[in-house]
């Protein structure tokens, strides 16, 4: 086992910050650590492969086609507000619009309010409901999830995600020594509409659009995120799980 | 200078003008990003163009108070990394060239990790690829990218550790290197 520091001094190594003393105590460490001496390695290989050696000219005519694009993208969209403008008006649509997304919102925040709270009513209790039915699925499928699975310092757990009633949850189990945060960020163009802890041990739920994060105050804990997604890009989700010193953990959880 | 946030008012005003502007700012950026993305002049130049045209569609949803650059690098890497998914292919290796190499076999691993890394580069979340992209490909350092991305320098560095990390089990666990 590699211990962080020698880790982050390997990296310092390849970016060229690390201090004299640090670069002592490194080559100290590879003396005797043939598993340091191979992930050293594999972090040059990385380097390597990415360096180029200067930035390369774009070709001459690049820029004309740029505009010559952008030009055609102006006049499909002038066309399209043409062809709008002259549809006939659906000024009751647009409306109807404006109060579903309202609702849509209220909705999502009367869910929110009642799991962080406790209170729980007729509909709320309905969502809760799909969301534990949604853990039953998630829990007999996790080992065909290909879960994260994480183990360092004081944190050990898994996080897996999947596809359920029209939307992505993603569950992270966590078993904790001290006070942590978890985070998940879903990306551009994502989502998410609500939080659930099942098992005691989690609370202060955050939900800001493609963030979504709690505090685990030690112990096990299960956070499951519902998000509700715009793509199918299969772009992964970003786990950041960070104690008092900072960041113990950061991965991606795969979604296909 | 003319900053960036001024120079995408005018664009919204419908000033042509001030969007060639933005091209002469960009363009050999976000070539470059595509190009080291893909390794290929020409998937370069045409992902050049497709990003160009949804930072014009796109212009109305850019937040002034954020970095254009950052915006404009974000759409780069996600549409250069679209395109590495659309395109999966072998290495083809050329025997005739390695053959008359002095070191065949290290350009070989060499040339594999690099097309194993291109492949991987996609799985990262965008937030580590970002880092990567901008140490390795740009030369930023974790003050420049912090900057670019308005975070610590602390964060730069898990992530980008964090990001490493992820790349070197791709290439141990694909049997290059260990």
């Amino acid at each position: 086992m590699i211990p962080d520091k020698m880790i982050e001094y390997m990296n310092g190594e390849i970016d060229g910050t690390n201090s004299d003393s640090e670069s002592a105590a490194l080559r100290e460490f590879l003396r005797s650590s043939e598993e340091g001496r191979r992930y050293l390695e594999g972090l040059r290989r990385i380097g390597e492969a990415f360096e180029a050696p200067e930035s390369v000219e774009p070709p001459p005519d690049l820029r004309e086609k740029i505009l010559a694009s952008a030009e055609g993208a102006r006049t499909r969209s002038r066309e399209g507000r043409e062809a709008r403008r002259l549809l006939p008006r659906s000024g009751v649509r647009s409306r109807g619009g404006l109060v579903f997304s309202f609702a849509g919102g209220a909705l999502a925040g009367i869910l929110l309010f009642s799991l962080l709270t406790g209170w729980i009513g007729e509909e709320a209790r309905e969502n809760e409901d799909r969301l534990y039915g949604t853990l039953g699925f998630l829990d007999m499928e996790r080992d065909h999830l290909r879960p994260l699975r994480f183990e360092n310092g004081p944190v050990v757990g898994s996080a897996w995600t999947t596809v359920s009633d029209g939307r992505r949850v993603v569950a992270i189990e966590i078993g904790a020594e001290e006070e942590v945060t978890v985070e998940v960020r879903a990306g551009e163009g994502r989502r998410f509409t609500g939080a659930s802890f099942p098992k005691a041990g989690a609370s202060r739920a955050e939900i800001d659009g493609e963030r979504a994060a709690c505090a685990v105050e030690g112990g096990s804990c299960l956070c499951v995120f519902a998000l509700e997604e715009s793509d199918e890009s299969g772009s992964p989700l970003l786990l950041t799980i960070a104690g008092a010193a900072g960041t113990i953990f950061e991965d991606s959880i795969r979604t296909e | 200078m003319e900053t960036d946030a001024k120079i995408v008012e005018r664009c919204l005003r419908g000033e042509r003008a001030a969007f060639e502007v933005l091209v002469d700012r960009y363009e050999k950026l976000v070539y470059n990003i595509a190009y080291r993305t893909l390794g290929n002049l020409e998937d370069a130049a045409d992902v050049t163009q497709t990003v160009f045209v949804k930072v014009f569609e796109r212009l109305d949803t850019f937040d002034p108070s954020r970095k254009f650059f950052s915006w404009i690098f974000r759409i780069s890497m996600n549409e250069s990394l679209n395109l590495v998914k659309r395109r999966r292919r072998e290495v083809d290796l050329d025997p005739e060239i390695l053959a008359d190499d002095p070191n065949p076999e290290e350009l070989a691993a060499a040339s594999e990790a690099r097309e194993i890394l291109r492949r991987a580069l996609p799985e990262l979340h965008s937030d580590l690829r970002a880092v990567i992209v901008l140490r390795h490909f740009e030369g930023m350092s974790y003050r420049e990218i912090g900057e670019v991305l308005g975070i610590p320098e602390k964060t730069v560095k898990s992530r980008l550790f964090s990001a490493r990390h992820a790349l070197r089990r791709s290439l141990v666990r694909l049997g290059v290197g260990e």
